[in-house]
């Protein structure tokens, strides 16, 4: 939903200065789908540039809704500020996770990413790989996957060998290195087409754990976006990679960033709530055994997508924990989100427009 | 009608329709108590940990396993009644998972796709392994065992509404689902 027209080109050309920093090659949603050069868009997106506000529910049925308020607030204000971080992956007595327990935060950050356009830019688990962390990709004409990891051993590496199959993560066009960011983030600097890859790269390479052991980076950096979360383990900070397919996103049907069409992303919990919605995120163990986006779209335009409708599913026979930590030092306590009990009596007595209006919580 | 079927001409076992290629052939799921009728197991698509498993006996024994990540982690067994189980053998037989040709239903998947403007992220591969028995018009019984492996089977059954075996798959995999959780499971000490 749009909350006000903005920028400038010249302020959005700004605020992607500001943003620079380190990424890596990822990937959109619906790629595999028959959609493989399309670059997709949160909800609402239309072409109009400005502050594209993205409005994020809670099932109020949903068991385990208050537990997921301060984990789902910490998620708006890390995707509103769009920061890259390195080292990433917390693990074991480096985070408040206790030992056998998912952190609901990372996997819902991960999954809320899904839902605003992301894909994974590694094949992953869905599509029958041998080795699901090579670069995201078709099978190609011969329909088999070619997963050779070339000299570094390493698959989803610059130097991987894939004969005929079809890459379908963005890279760096300067670099190919996944763990840089270009100062300015849109088609002009990031491509699909292999034929772009600088040197003797072969293949985009992915923000891996793996990746970033080969590439002296610290091994416990990867994207957000990069399938397959660990018990344990929490990720609660975007990577390069992640930060970068969102600009490249925010730059518009026109691809260009800096011009009239750009937009940026302001997330907005809302509440307690299904109605006027974009996201609504909810406990489910019909829709997922484990956690999910499930999400429509809709493709007015060539080459580019919007989200129309779309759920974060989580199995509630998994074993969560809830992060209770804010991330931020003055971050609204998530004591002052209306209950579910005020929300569904304001709901009553005031209308839905009532529960929009006194339960947004965060801030950008 | 088949549970029916199954009662009349069989008091031990469950009798299946007749396999195609073969029509003399029934096909039916051994009732022994040391018999396994069905394993099942779902890897979740996001988590690089196993899901929980399923066994179920001849006579109606089912063992749950679940991993650490889950609640009430640890193994569990319970005991299904002759009709619940008839009910299984029979809904096995009737969606002749026994003859399930992934192959052949991907070939049909693909041949039938176009672009989705539908997802759901993070496909878990599902695993159902049944083990049946034939039975030829001469008397020759055999052990048979099918092998399902499955990736996004709930994506699949909403995507692709056409291709009956994939909505049998999804049906029986369901049931097997809240059967893992089923309230009568007891803790094994």
């Amino acid at each position: 939903m749009r909350t006000f027209a903005l920028a400038t080109p010249l302020l959005a050309a700004a605020l992607l200065g500001l943003l620079s920093g380190d990424a890596r090659a990822g990937a959109f949603l619906f790629a595999e789908q028959g959609f493989a050069d399309t670059i997709m868009h949160p909800g609402g997106y239309d072409g109009t540039g400005g502050s594209l506000e993205v409005r994020v529910c809670i099932d109020p049925t949903s068991v385990n809704g208050g537990e997921m308020v301060l984990p789902l607030e910490n998620i708006v204000r890390t995707l509103n500020a769009l920061e890259p971080t390195t080292e990433n992956v917390v693990s074991g007595d480096d985070n408040n996770i206790p030992p056998g327990q998912i952190d609901f935060e990372s996997v819902a950050l991960h999954e809320l990413m899904h839902c605003i356009g992301l894909a994974h830019p590694n094949i992953g688990t869905g599509r029958g790989a041998s080795n699901p962390d090579f670069c995201s990709s078709h099978e190609g004409p011969n329909e088999e996957w070619d997963l050779d990891p070339g000299d570094d051993d390493t698959g989803g590496s610059g130097d991987d060998e894939r004969d005929d199959d079809v890459n379908l993560a963005w890279f760096q066009i300067s670099n190919n290195d996944p763990f840089t960011i270009a100062p300015v983030v849109d088609t002009s600097t990031y491509s699909q087409d292999l034929e772009a890859l600088p040197g003797d790269d072969s293949f985009a390479a992915i923000a891996s754990r793996e990746v970033a052991a080969v590439s002296s980076i610290d091994p416990s950096t990867e994207a957000v976006m990069h399938q397959g979360t660990h018990l344990d383990e929490a990720q609660r900070t975007l990577g390069h990679d992640d930060v970068a397919m969102l600009r490249l996103g925010m730059a518009g049907h026109d691809g260009t960033a800096g011009t009239l069409d750009d937009y940026t992303l302001a997330l907005r919990f809302v509440g307690f709530t299904v109605s006027g919605c974009d996201i609504i995120l909810g406990m489910d163990a019909s829709k997922t055994g484990f956690a999910a986006c499930q999400a429509s779209a809709a493709f007015p335009v060539e080459a580019h997508g919007s989200i129309v409708e779309a759920f974060v599913y989580f199995d509630p026979t998994d074993d969560w924990f809830f992060n209770d930590a804010p991330n931020a030092p003055n971050a609204p306590s998530s004591l002052s989100v209306p209950s579910l009990s005020t929300v569904g009596l304001m709901a009553l007595a005031l209308g839905l427009l009532a529960v929009v209006a006194l339960a947004p919580r965060c801030r950008r | 009608m088949r549970g029916l079927i199954c009662k009349v001409f069989l008091a031990v076992a469950c009798v299946a329709g007749s396999v195609s290629a073969e029509p003399e052939t029934e096909v039916y799921y051994p009732r022994s108590p040391g018999s396994v009728v069905l394993e099942f197991s779902e890897t979740p698509g996001g988590l690089k940990a196993p899901g929980s498993t399923l066994r179920v006996y001849g006579d109606g024994r089912f063992e749950v396993s679940r991993p650490a990540h889950e609640k009430e982690s640890g193994d569990w067994v319970g005991q299904l009644s002759t009709a619940e189980m008839d009910g299984l053998c029979d809904a096995l037989v009737a969606r002749r998972l026994h003859a399930f040709d992934a192959d052949a239903i991907r070939a049909a998947k693909r041949a039938g796709t176009r672009r989705r403007t539908w997802i759901a992220t993070d496909p878990p591969v599902t695993h159902l392994v049944v083990h049946y028995r034939t039975s030829q018009s001469g008397g020759t019984v055999e052990e048979q065992t099918g092998s399902i492996s499955w990736i996004g089977l709930r994506t699949d059954a909403h995507q692709h509404p056409e291709i009956p075996e994939i909505q049998d798959l999804e049906a029986t995999v369901g049931e097997l689902r809240t059967l893992a959780r089923d309230p009568r499971l007891q803790p094994v000490p």
